[in-house]
């Protein structure tokens, strides 16, 4: 399958979503809720941002984005922020329960995935080592606590699913840290300077 | 589109790094704001807490559903209608759990037997609500109830007339059933005290069933004060 094909594929992902059925499926198992439907999300935000930005008419949008990312900050702090939020149990619980709180799920993945679709390759090695740290450090503890706790943590899932959560979460931040890792110990570290170089005062 | 190109744009040399650092700030600020009202100052993580805190501030209402009882009449109980008890005790099970909801029948069988000993007024009423409407018809609460020795005039056993006003019903009292993937469902077990009009005022765990009574004597003005 050809890469235009690909992005178009994953930046359509959520709709599908909107069949009830599917949506219950994945999102009535925790560890699917967060380990496959929040990845998913933010690869479709990232596909789409790379659709996107093909366009000649995305060229002024994407100036001011990158006007507002200096070096990927507002996108690390944004996807840190939306990592964090949708580890808290009362989150999770209450975008099984509100209308609100799931949109606003979707809608904040989405926009992670379609900041980092720019703003990763423009981070320092420094700013994506703190970033991708923070994110694994954060999973790590979050999946340390559904593996620890004596009782359910959300009221929607159960105490089996909670503990292969807690699994999952631990390999993935030791994943993320794994991969960060050798991304900035290669020899040519200089993602910045491939796509952008660096902002100089006039 | 030229990724360099685009970086090289003016509006990124103008501004340099303060709009995303200011951003970033903003944006940090948001979130601790959020988290804070969120999580009732970092302290509250869980809906369970927050729920208790919901129950606290009289927030919590039991919305009126139909009901059917185990003689297939529709009961009246918590409302605004003439002749509802002050206080009520309620629990929710499903007729098939042989674990915490039997456990829950034995204790209001002998909360049953404290107020059928107490003086004639009944200001306090136990209610046993099945979420379960597809298995628990009236017959099954028929029988159930025969079987626990219940008596209708203390102790009401009913079942919401649709799987939607069910949900209502647990969803007003922050009540979560939960499949438990073998046929039956992992449920909140606790003893719910109800005033007149609905509104949650306590919630006791199986253990504290004695605290319950008490607790709903107070609420209608015939127990001992605090």
């Amino acid at each position: 399958m050809k890469p235009r094909a690909v992005t178009s594929v994953f930046a359509l992902l959520p709709m599908l979503l909107l069949w009830p059925a599917l949506r219950h499926a994945i999102e009535s198992r925790m560890a699917t809720h967060m380990l496959l439907e929040f990845p998913l999300l933010a690869a479709a935000g990232a596909a789409a941002a790379m659709r996107c930005r093909r366009r000649p008419s995305a060229r002024r949008w994407l100036r001011w984005q990158r006007a507002l990312d200096w070096r990927g900050w507002t996108s690390a702090t944004v996807a840190s922020s939306v990592a964090l939020v949708w580890m808290l149990p009362s989150a999770l619980d209450a975008a099984l329960l509100w209308p609100a709180a799931a949109a606003a799920k979707y809608a904040s993945w989405w926009l992670a995935g379609w900041l980092l679709a720019d703003g990763w390759r423009r981070m320092d090695a420094e700013l994506l080592l703190f970033a991708v740290g923070n994110l694994a450090w954060m999973a790590a503890t979050a999946g340390l606590l559904y593996l620890d706790a004596p009782a359910r943590l959300c009221v929607n899932y159960l105490q089996d699913d909670q503990r292969h959560t807690g699994i999952g979460l631990i390999a993935l931040a030791a994943l993320a840290g794994a991969l960060v890792l050798r991304r900035v110990a290669r020899p040519s570290n200089s993602v910045v300077s491939r796509d952008e170089p660096r902002y100089r005062s006039p | 589109m030229d990724e360099a190109g685009t970086a090289r744009s003016p509006h990124a040399r103008r501004h340099g790094p303060w709009p995303s650092a200011l951003l970033c700030i903003a944006l940090l600020i948001a979130l601790a704001c959020g988290l804070n009202r969120w999580t009732h100052g970092f302290e509250v993580w869980t809906f369970e807490g927050r729920r208790e805190l919901q129950w606290r501030a009289g927030e919590l209402r039991a919305q009126p559903v139909d009901l059917r009882d185990s003689n297939a009449r529709t009961p009246q109980l918590w409302g605004e209608q003439e002749g509802a008890s002050a206080a009520y005790l309620v629990d929710f099970v499903y007729l098939r759990c042989a674990s915490v909801c039997r456990a829950l029948g034995s204790e209001f069988q002998r909360l049953q037997g404290e107020l059928a000993a107490a003086p004639p007024g009944r200001p306090v009423h136990l209610v046993s609500i099945s979420f379960d409407v597809v298995h628990d018809d009236a017959g099954a609460l028929a029988r159930y109830a025969a079987e626990q020795r219940a008596d209708p005039r203390l102790w009401t056993l009913a079942v919401p007339r649709s799987a939607d006003d069910a949900q209502t019903l647990l969803r007003s009292l922050g009540v979560i059933v939960v499949p438990d993937g073998e046929g039956g469902y992992v449920h909140n077990g606790d003893i719910h005290l109800l005033d007149a009009r609905g509104t949650l005022r306590g919630v006791f765990t199986l253990d504290q069933a004695e605290q319950a009574l008490q607790a709903a004597r107070r609420l209608a003005g015939v127990g001992p004060a605090r």
